[in-house]
């Protein structure tokens, strides 16, 4: 039974996203499906630590993709986790772009997220819940699609 | 008894300072121990410079763009009554505990709304709560906030907004052909206005500095306030530093140019569009020319010869 976190512990049985099958295509479709993927397995990484799979999809280039996993990874060290934070998507649109890559266009929304202490207290200040728009660059690399390039619209 | 008070009201004093200080050494020791973490996407992108992509005027297309000195909210706003389903539909449970919206600023009665907000660009976003419930305090709460936003340039404009203060180094001499730094002292300054009957909240935060120096040369619109030079380096260029090419008096006149938003009953601050210009009052500037003359001869020997103390200078 999945279970968020609370001030008493992090979150328990988190579902793990899974790759829809047309996320696996060459195809705009799966260029979207890949970047929501992409997207719920950041929001996983939030409510978990756990940054493996992400760092698996994203390309060492991409600087926001890095300074997320690390932002996370310093969230959770020491004994610290996360609550709230879980990421919605409820809109992606792909269109290809001029080098190659397929660039997605998509509204992220995160719940309010705060770092706990090992002892439950806040860490710092929490952070508000955000709606932003962002754009995702993404390649198919191989038999399967990566994101090059991550950004946030102002 | 007296002794004895006296006694107590040192006693209060001491414990009162043990504990600020115990207090300021909890504070500084929490804040060396805890660097901020990036929580969040939004947060983790803004302090990664990630937040630089806007769209391309000539495609249309989301492209990186360079840093630019105006930044705009990259949401829009609009707010619902709170508990509205849609058409003619209200939440009825919702409805029973939907927040009290009495004592206006003019006593009048309010209704409650939630702001929603949504990105500017992305095709099919879809509004998302922001804040609220706030009050809104009028008859027709439904073109609020458009008026609002009709006359917000013409308030904002209107303000008493400092325009800051003009810094010349050296002052208020200067000399003719020599580099004077010039720098301004400009805030961010925060107002409390009624319009319409609601409470709104402005800030205003400098972001273009024009100076005119007064000799018919004009440096801006530009995004530089410039800064202080220490006075062993006094007569360096700098951004904003200028050289007057004649003596005389001149009148320098700092323009700030403000961006601004606004919130409505402590709802989300929205973007002024049009930037607010205010002047700081003109600093005078004296330019002098200097002049160089060697002497050869000792004032000791010869107290009466040119350039000795207290000895005429020849025109």
């Amino acid at each position: 039974m999945y279970k968020p976190a609370d001030a008493s512990g992090p979150a328990q049985n988190v579902p793990v996203p899974v790759l829809p099958e047309v996320a696996k295509t060459e195809t705009k479709e799966g260029a979207e499906a890949f970047t929501k993927y992409w997207f719920s397995v950041l929001s996983y990484a939030y409510e978990t630590g756990d940054t493996a799979a992400l760092s698996k999809l994203s390309k060492a280039e991409c600087s926001f993709c890095q300074g997320l996993i690390s932002d996370i990874e310093a969230a959770w060290a020491e004994g610290r986790w996360i609550s709230g934070g879980q990421i919605e998507i409820p809109v992606a649109t792909a269109k290809p772009s001029a080098d190659g890559d397929t660039q997605v266009v998509l509204q992220v929304l995160q719940k309010e997220l705060l770092i706990h202490n090992q002892d439950g207290s806040p860490y710092q200040e929490k952070t508000a819940a955000t709606n932003a728009g962002s754009v995702a660059m993404v390649n198919f690399a191989g038999a399967e699609w990566v994101v090059n390039d991550l950004g946030l619209i102002r | 008894m007296h002794y004895m008070g006296k006694v107590l009201a040192i006693l209060a004093c001491c414990v009162v300072f043990l504990t600020s200080s115990l207090l300021t050494a909890y504070a500084e020791e929490a804040s060396k121990e805890r660097p901020h973490i990036g929580g969040g996407f939004v947060d983790s992108g803004l302090q990664m410079g990630a937040d630089n992509w806007g769209t391309d005027p000539d495609t249309g297309e989301f492209v990186r763009i360079g840093p630019t000195t105006v930044s705009t909210d990259p949401n829009e706003y609009k707010y619902e009554l709170q508990c509205h389903l849609g058409g003619g539909d209200f939440d009825t449970e919702c409805l029973g505990r939907q927040v009290e919206c009495t004592n206006g600023p003019d006593g009048e009665e309010g209704i409650p709304v939630i702001w929603y907000s949504k990105p500017r660009g992305v095709p099919g976003a879809v509004w998302a709560i922001h804040s609220g419930p706030t009050c809104l305090y009028d008859a027709r709460p439904e073109d609020l906030l458009p008026r609002i936003a009709a006359d917000i340039q013409r308030e904002f404009q209107s303000l008493p907004i400092s325009a800051g203060t003009v810094v010349a180094q050296p002052s208020p001499h200067t000399l003719r052909g020599a580099e004077t730094n010039f720098y301004a002292e400009a805030i961010e300054q925060q107002f409390d206005i009624t319009m319409f009957g609601q409470a709104v909240h402005v800030v205003a935060t400098p972001v273009q500095y024009t100076w005119n120096y007064g000799d018919g040369t004009v440096f801006g619109p530009q995004p530089s306030m410039g800064g202080p030079l220490p006075q062993d380096r006094w007569g360096e260029k700098t951004r904003t530093s200028h050289a007057y090419g004649e003596t005389g008096d001149f009148q320098v006149v700092l323009t700030t140019s403000f961006q601004g938003t606004y919130s409505v009953n402590a709802g989300p601050p929205l973007p002024i569009p049009g930037q607010g210009q205010f002047n700081a009052p003109p600093q005078t500037v004296s330019v002098w020319r200097s002049l160089t003359r060697n002497y050869a001869d000792d004032c000791n020997a010869n107290p009466q010869g040119q350039g000795c103390p207290g000895v005429a200078t020849p025109p």
